[in-house]
C-alpha cells in the first residue's frame, strides 16, 4: 500500500444508457501488489481543490502486474465519480492502494457460486481471473477443463488464461438493473464461467434478483460462494446460502474516509462487533456479517 | 538559505521538533499511517481518544461527506486505557516523536482516574483532555460547554498527573474565551482547538438522518475560518500556548493558524485527502522560513495580531 500517481490510459462509458465507466490506469506499483477483492482510494478532485473532499474507494476489476496496469469499473453516483468520468487519457490521478483484505484462496473448493450485483461485479472478476490464471507452480499436464461454455477453452481466451486444475467450476449469477448494465459478459465466458444474468426489468436473463435466478439451481453441489453487491442483495444471498449450509465470503461496500483503518468511519456490524470495512474487510466470512 | 532555520516550537514544557502534529481520532494509534510515511518526521502524534473502559462506538453509518467537509460520528470507539497501555503504548514510545494521549471520560471521576493511570506511564509528552466530543450522549461535549464543568474536569486531571495537561475545547459554545480562561485557571498548560462542530445530515429519500447517531461532528476545510477565529480570540485573552486545528490541508493553512496565535498545529481530516500532507506542510513551512528569512517559526506565532509590522506587497508570496 502506498500513494501512487496513476496515468489514465483509457476511460470509456460502458454501453448505451448506462452510467458505468471502464477506467484503465498505469499504476505499476499498485498493479504489482493487488490481490482479488482489494480496492484503491482515488482522489476525485482537481489539484488544490478541496471539494469533494474524500477519496473514493473503488474495487479493482483487473490487475496486470507485468504491464503495470489496473482496470476499474465505476458507476457515476455523485460529484466525485462524475468528476472521474470526465478524465481523459494522459490525465493523472492520485491513488492510494492496494487496500483491504481481499478474497481468500479458493484452492480447496471445487464448485463455486458467485453472486454479483451491479458494481459488485469487478471484485468478483478479479477473483476469478486470479484463480483461473496459469500458475507455474501448480500447472502440470492436467487437462484443461471447459467450464460451461466453449469460450472457456484456454487457447481461445482473449486473456490467454488457462484453468489451473481440472475440477474448478464457477457459476455466476449476475444482477443488474437492465440489460445494458450487464457488462463484460464476454470476459466472464472466456474465463470459463457459467453466467446466469438477472435484470430488474427483465430485459435479459432472469426477471428479478440474483437470488431468484439462483433458486432453481440450489442446493446443487456447490461448496463455496462469493458475493459482492448492494447490501440488500448481500443480505438475501447470505440468508439463502445459510439455509443450504454453503459457506462463503461477502465483499462489502461502504463510504470511507481514510481507507486504511485509522479513522474507524466505515465499520460494519459483525458477530465480533464492529469491524472496519476498509482494513478488516472489505471481504468478510459470510457468516460473520450482521445485516441489521 | 541558512542552516539555522528552525521549526522547533515549545508547547509549554513540551518541545516539538516541528509544529506539525496529527489530530486525535484521525491517526488511530499510528499503526496504519506508519506504513505510509516515517512518523518520526512529525512534531507529535495525538492518539485516538482513550476511555477507561473499551467502547464499541456508534452504530453506522458514521460518515457523511459535506461541501469541503466531513461529518463523523465515530463515538470514541477504542479498546480502553488498559489495552492501550499494554498493546499500543510500547510501540508508540519507539516512534521517535512526541506522544500526546487524548482522554475522554463519562464522569468527572473517570477523567481523574485516566490521568492517574497514564501518569505512571513513561514516554508520554502530554495528556490532551477531550471535553468536546460531540458524538457521545453522556460526558464528552457536555463538560466542555460550561466553564464550571470544563474547569472541574481540568482540575481533576491536573491533580491526577504531573504530565502537561492540554485541554481540547469545543467550538459549540457561545464564548470560547470564557471556557478557555476557566480551564487555564483550573491548571491547563495548553489548549487544543477546535474539536468538531456539531451537525446533522438528512437523507431526503429516506426522510431520516443519515448518521446512525443522528448527530455528528463537522471537520475539514469547511470549518477552518471558525477555528481560526477562535484561535485568534483565545490568543488575545488567554496566555497559554495553543495547538490549532480545523481544516488544515497545506502549509499556508498552517501558517494562518500560527499567525493567528497557534504555537503548533494539527492535521486531521487533511490526512484523508492526502496521507502525506503533514510531511508536505513541514516542508512548506521550512520553505516559507527560508524565503522570508525568518530564523525560527516561533517568530511567526501570533504575527497577524501585530498591526505595526505589516508586510508590504512584494514580500508576500
Amino acid at each position: 500500500m502506498q500513494p501512487e500517481t496513476a496515468g489514465v490510459i483509457s476511460l470509456s462509458p460502458l454501453g448505451r444508457a448506462t452510467d458505468l465507466y471502464h477506467l484503465v490506469l498505469a499504476a505499476p506499483q499498485i498493479a504489482k501488489e493487488t490481490g482479488p477483492g482489494q480496492f484503491v482510494m482515488v482522489r476525485c478532485t482537481d489539484e488544490q481543490a478541496l471539494d469533494p473532499l474524500l477519496l473514493r474507494p473503488l474495487n479493482v476489476f483487473r490487475f496486470h502486474p507485468a504491464e503495470g496496469r489496473i482496470e476499474i469499473i465505476f458507476r457515476v453516483v455523485g460529484r466525485g465519480t462524475a468528476w472521474l468520468a470526465e478524465r481523459r487519457p494522459g490525465d493523472y490521478l492520485s491513488l492510494l492502494g492496494p487496500l483491504g483484505r481481499g478474497f481468500s484462496s479458493l484452492e480447496k473448493y471445487r464448485r463455486i457460486l458467485l453472486f454479483a450485483g451491479g458494481t459488485g461485479m469487478p471484485a468478483l472478476f478479479s477473483l476469478v481471473e486470479q484463480e483461473t490464471k496459469t500458475d507455474s507452480s501448480l500447472s502440470s499436464s492436467v487437462g484443461k477443463s471447459i467450464m460451461g461454455s466453449s469460450a472457456g477453452e484456454s487457447t481461445g481466451s482473449p486473456m490467454g488464461n488457462t484453468m489451473d486444475g481440472p475440477n474448478r467450476e464457477f457459476t455466476l449469477f449476475y444482477g443488474a438493473r437492465t440489460k445494458d448494465e450487464l457488462v463484460f459478459l464476454d470476459l466472464w465466458q472466456a474465463a470459463g464461467v457459467t453466467v446466469h444474468p438477472a435484470t430488474d426489468d427483465g430485459s435479459a436473463g432472469f426477471h428479478g434478483t440474483v437470488t431468484g435466478a439462483a433458486a432453481r439451481f440450489l442446493p446443487g453441489e456447490f461448496d463455496f460462494y462469493c458475493a459482492c453487491g448492494p447490501r440488500p442483495m448481500l443480505r438475501t444471498v447470505q440468508e439463502m446460502m445459510a439455509k443450504y449450509g454453503i459457506p462463503g465470503e461477502l465483499c462489502l461496500e461502504e463510504a470511507m474516509a481514510c481507507g486504511i483503518g485509522a479513522c474507524l468511519g466505515c465499520v460494519c456490524e459483525t458477530v465480533h462487533g464492529y469491524r472496519r470495512v476498509c482494513s478488516d474487510g472489505p471481504v468478510f466470512p459470510a457468516e460473520e456479517v450482521k445485516f441489521s | 538559505m541558512t542552516a539555522a532555520l528552525s521549526l522547533e516550537t515549545k508547547v509549554g514544557r513540551v518541545t516539538l521538533k516541528n509544529p506539525v502534529l496529527v489530530a486525535s481520532g484521525t491517526f488511530g494509534f499510528a499503526r496504519e499511517y506508519e506504513k505510509l510515511f516515517p512518523v518520526s518526521a512529525l512534531g507529535g502524534v495525538m492518539v485516538t481518544g482513550v476511555t477507561l473502559e473499551p467502547r464499541a462506538g456508534n452504530p453506522p453509518p458514521r460518515l457523511v461527506e459535506t461541501p469541503a467537509g466531513l461529518l463523523n460520528s465515530i463515538g470514541l470507539q477504542n479498546p480502553g486505557v488498559h489495552w492501550f497501555i499494554k498493546e499500543e503504548l510500547p510501540r508508540l514510545r519507539d516512534l521517535g516523536t512526541e506522544i500526546i494521549v487524548n482522554i475522554s471520560g463519562f464522569s468527572l471521576e473517570e477523567y481523574g482516574r485516566l490521568a492517574e493511570i497514564l501518569d505512571r506511564e513513561p514516554g508520554l509528552a502530554a495528556l490532551e483532555v477531550n471535553i468536546s466530543c460531540p458524538n457521545v450522549k453522556k460526558g464528552g461535549m457536555t463538560f466542555g460547554v460550561h466553564p464550571e464543568s470544563a474547569a472541574a474536569v481540568t482540575r481533576l486531571v491536573r491533580q491526577g498527573t504531573s504530565l502537561p495537561v492540554w485541554v481540547k475545547l469545543s467550538p459549540n459554545v457561545t464564548d470560547i474565551v470564557e471556557i478557555a480562561q476557566a480551564v487555564v485557571d483550573a491548571g491547563a498548560d495548553a489548549l487544543s482547538l477546535i474539536n468538531t462542530l456539531s451537525g446533522i445530515a438528512i437523507d431526503p429519500d429516506k426522510r431520516r438522518p443519515v448518521l446512525g447517531n443522528v448527530f455528528g461532528g463537522l471537520s475539514g476545510p469547511a470549518v477552518k475560518p471558525v477555528a481560526l477565529r477562535m484561535i485568534w480570540q483565545v490568543y488575545q485573552e488567554v496566555p497559554v500556548p495553543l495547538v490549532g486545528m480545523g481544516g488544515i490541508t497545506n502549509y499556508r493553512d498552517a501558517l494562518e493558524f500560527i499567525m493567528a496565535g497557534a504555537t503548533a498545529v494539527a492535521v486531521g481530516t487533511g490526512l484523508f485527502l492526502d496521507p502525506l500532507s503533514p510531511l508536505k506542510i513541514i516542508e512548506g513551512l521550512q520553505g516559507f522560513l527560508a524565503k522570508h528569512q525568518e530564523e525560527t517559526i516561533t517568530n511567526l506565532i501570533g504575527a497577524a495580531h501585530n498591526r505595526e509590522e505589516s508586510i508590504d506587497e512584494e514580500k508576500r508570496e
